[in-house]
């Protein structure tokens, strides 16, 4: 299972880099996110961006990392993919987790011709 | 199958590959989550995390999927199929349920659900629309 915590701006970022969470992990998610909650924060942020699956057994985890937390610290959401968002949608958790909405997408990148230009001059 | 939860991802991948481009991706969604939850419960409950065979068999109909899951573990309680009840958002955090979202999500997602248990098995039937 690989967790990536990042501190900054008052939150505890943590990067799920797995697909799943799944009944095959999710004793495993749980114990990390225990660990790993030992560092201070005000709030938690679980970036969900990398999951395409969560089933029963992983948003069970993800409720339980937040009932862990509570009262004194808040799990947030964020990078929800399609099928994750409808997990917590059918069984109303949308409405318990604060979900952050993802990133606007970046501004289309400088058209690069001046910057090859002025290489290939200097 | 094999019912522990490798076996379980396994099958669930080697359906994703064998359906790809077949199945609209909102189905293909539907369709793995479901059956995640049904062949999960049997590993957990049916099985009690012993261990034990499965047989899955999904067919194509027209607008839909039917499928029919059989193993030999033990019945369900009560002989019915379990409806737990959709949490309420208001609920304080601590009092929210950690359990029972696999039949929630079954119930919300699959149609004609039939549970049936005879000569010790239990089979269940349901079908997923394609529309």
């Amino acid at each position: 299972m690989n967790l990536y915590a990042e501190a900054g701006a008052g939150a505890l970022n943590v990067l799920v880099g797995e697909e799943r969470i799944d009944a095959a992990v999710a004793i495993q998610f749980k114990d990390r996110m225990r660990e790993i909650a030992l560092q201070p924060s005000e709030r938690v942020v679980l970036d969900l961006s990398q999951v395409t699956f969560v089933d029963s057994s992983g948003l069970g985890a993800i409720v339980a990392v937040m009932k862990m937390l509570a009262p004194a610290r808040r799990l947030e959401l964020a990078g929800l993919t399609p099928n994750v968002a409808k997990v917590f949608r059918l069984t109303r958790m949308d409405s318990v987790f604060t979900i952050h909405p993802p990133a606007p997408a970046a501004p289309p990148a400088p058209d690069p011709a001046p910057l090859a230009a002025d290489r290939h001059g200097g | 199958m094999q019912a522990d939860a490798l076996s379980v991802r396994h099958a669930l991948r080697v359906m994703q590959l064998r359906l790809a481009g077949t199945l609209p991706e909102a189905v293909a969604g539907t369709l793995e989550l479901v059956l995640a939850e049904v062949l999960n419960n049997i590993v957990e409950h049916a099985y009690r995390g012993e261990g034990g065979s499965i047989e899955l068999c999904i067919s194509a109909r027209p607008g839909a999927l039917v499928c029919r899951v059989a193993d030999q573990g033990v019945p369900m309680p009560g002989g019915e199929l379990p409806d737990p009840p959709r949490p309420d958002p208001a609920l304080a955090i601590e009092d929210l349920p950690e359990g029972g979202f696999g039949w929630m999500m079954i119930r919300e997602l699959a149609q004609d659900l039939q549970y049936r248990r005879d000569a010790g098995r239990n089979e269940l039937r349901f079908r997923l629309s394609l529309g």
